[in-house]
């Protein structure tokens, strides 16, 4: 059992109502993955299972190799988790909290002090690290919550919903945090109700509706199963209706939607090759392309039909 | 990761430790425990007050004297466990700092233990201070101190850490913390009295009540320890039987242990059966 996270025949039952029904899901060793769904659908349920908030009522839940329904403490000691914005203590401060969190975890008071310096440069907290958390903002404190998680270099990362609430500075903010976890030794295992965000940082996605999983795969191999995908397109010069034609005749293009004269957006179905031969295509015309942009419809494409299938 | 990565987790022991140290600076930061010192200055500044404002000297006896203050006591507990105990676990669930705390390799009992101990070292804390400042004025007016002053004092912390084992199992189950802090406080002030009246009036010892079984935290300092009575009053012709009970310092002990023991199991089970549901 080498995956760090592995979901078996996972059930959870509130009073007859299955809100996680026999999951069965293996995240590999080093992978980004997201797991979407509707509300309902079984997302956060399931992470709370994993980190111990929830019990189960059948399967089993694997993090590195022990089963977090038998044995959590052993199961949780190399994993990070945020879940659902976390509160914090008001009275300690971040120095504190990390001191806090990292001596339940046996981290020796020297590497504690050293990661708490790490960590709250990643989040950017650096400047907040003696203010007692009371005042801070739920920006402040989700960014606080991420870095707590990686305070004893977990292998294993689970996030739930971790932009959730936040004003679009502060989405930025932890889009970027969790792009740079990228380059990191991670499993990053992230719930998420945005699709463009999801296509953006991770490498494959898990969709489940109704406690059970729908498809699980790489962001490319699940989207080139879609078919046609919407690609958003800006030129420097302003382009007139031959030019609009020229590309519509290209093989696998679908549809050119005009914005405004230097912007436009192309419903394209095939491959990333074909993809790659569309772009070359356009530079032939003499466009001189600012950006060339898939811009996440495909998986919303994918998600939809996947949902509506499974209802 | 790094080397220092392998950690080893600590024992459930160490990590109780380790909760206890955070729990308690909560309370010492908590704006909580300066309310209670503050009462205890309120309550000490009233009786010493009183005998002159009504013409009268202090005690000389020293166990009288402290006497008077040690009345108290109960009054200080009850606050004390409403504070300290009653949202003790309720706001880990309310205040949803459950999610930041319940995801790491502890187990939910050894949180238990932590917070208890935290909040028996802050009552231990509130009712030294308290005692520590009666005999300073004891002393300074009587020259000496009764030894029955640390009998009462073991007593009262003895009461103090049962009656936060009852506020421990009320925020066990308790969905939030006004609602527990209130319930907490009626119970020890004013419903469990109420059933120690009853129980009197139908002439039945309330000693099962640790309320009744508190009394010895006064008591004791009284010599010699009073005894169980009845009083007959006429009125109208009729003759009416009141009964005064006092509690046996053994009894009251053995009441004070059976309480902590099985409300503390009571409270550990729920609490580790409480799911982050919300």
């Amino acid at each position: 059992m080498d995956d760090p996270i592995v979901i078996e025949n996972l059930t959870k039952d509130f009073n007859g109502f299955k809100a996680v029904d026999s999951l069965n899901l293996r995240v590999e060793r080093k992978s980004f993955v997201g797991f979407l769904g509707p509300n309902g659908a079984g997302k956060t349920t399931t992470i709370k299972i994993l980190t111990h908030l929830l019990s189960a009522s059948g399967g089993q839940a694997y993090l590195n190799g022990v089963d977090v329904t038998k044995d959590p403490k052993n199961a949780l000691a190399g994993v990070g988790a945020v879940v659902e914005t976390p509160e914090f203590y008001p009275y300690l401060t971040p120095i504190e909290t990390l001191q806090y969190l990292g001596s339940l975890r046996g981290m020796s008071n020297e590497y504690i002090q050293r990661r708490t310096k790490e960590v709250l440069e990643t989040v950017k907290m650096t400047e907040w690290s003696k203010t007692r958390i009371g005042k801070f903002s739920k920006g402040m404190k989700q960014r606080l919550a991420i870095a707590q998680a990686m305070i004893h270099e977990p292998h294993v990362l689970i996030l739930d919903e971790p932009t959730s609430g936040l004003d679009p500075r502060g989405m930025v903010e932890v889009r970027n945090i969790l792009q740079d976890l990228r380059k990191g030794d991670y499993t990053i295992f992230m719930s998420s109700h945005l699709l463009t965000e999801v296509q953006e940082i991770c490498e494959s996605v898990a969709l489940i509706d109704r406690g059970k999983l729908l498809a699980h795969g790489s962001v490319a191999t699940l989207v080139e199963g879609t078919g046609s995908k919407d690609i958003d397109v800006r030129i420097l010069q302003p382009v007139d209706s031959y030019v609009i034609d020229r590309i519509s005749n290209f093989e696998g293009v679908e549809r050119i939607v005009p914005g405004d004269p230097r912007h436009f957006t192309i419903t394209f179905k095939g491959r990333e090759e074909d993809q790659a031969r569309l772009l070359s295509e356009m530079q032939t015309l003499g466009l001189k392309i600012v950006s060339f942009k898939e811009i996440g419809v495909a998986l919303e494409s994918l998600y939809m039909s996947l949902i509506k299938d499974s209802r | 990761m790094s080397s220092e990565g392998n950690m080893t987790l600590p024992s459930d022991l160490v990590q109780s430790g380790i909760v206890a140290r955070y729990e308690f600076l909560k309370h010492l930061r908590s704006r909580r425990l300066l309310g209670i010192f503050i009462l205890e200055i309120a309550i000490i500044a009233l009786i010493l007050l009183i005998p002159p404002l009504q013409g009268q000297d202090y005690p000389s006896d020293p166990a009288k004297f402290a006497g008077m203050f040690v009345q108290w006591v109960w009054i200080l507990i009850v606050i004390g466990s409403t504070l300290f105990a009653g949202d003790s676990l309720v706001s880990e669930f309310q205040q949803r700092t459950g999610y930041l705390l319940f995801p790491n390799p502890v187990k939910k009992r050894v949180l238990f233990i932590g917070k208890y101990a935290a909040s028996a070292g802050i009552m231990f804390l509130a009712l030294a201070v308290f005692y520590a400042v009666v005999a300073v004025f004891v002393i300074s007016v009587d020259g000496s101190i009764s030894g029955l002053m640390a009998s009462s004092f073991g007593l009262a912390m003895l009461f103090g850490v049962a009656a936060l084992s009852i506020g421990y199992v009320i925020s066990s189950f308790m969905k939030g913390s006004t609602g527990a802090l209130i319930l907490t406080f009626a119970l020890l002030l004013l419903i469990l009295k109420i059933v120690d009246g009853v129980a009197t009036a139908s002439k039945a010892r309330p000693d099962f009540s640790l309320t009744f079984s508190s009394g010895v935290i006064g008591y004791i300092m009284e010599t010699p320890y009073p005894t169980d009575f009845v009083q007959t009053i006429d009125f109208g012709g009729r003759s009416f039987e009141f009964a005064n009970y006092y509690p046996s310092v053994t009894v009251s002990i053995v009441v004070a242990i059976i309480y902590i023991i099985v409300t503390v199991a009571l409270a550990i089970w729920l609490f580790d059966r409480r799911e982050m549901s919300a």
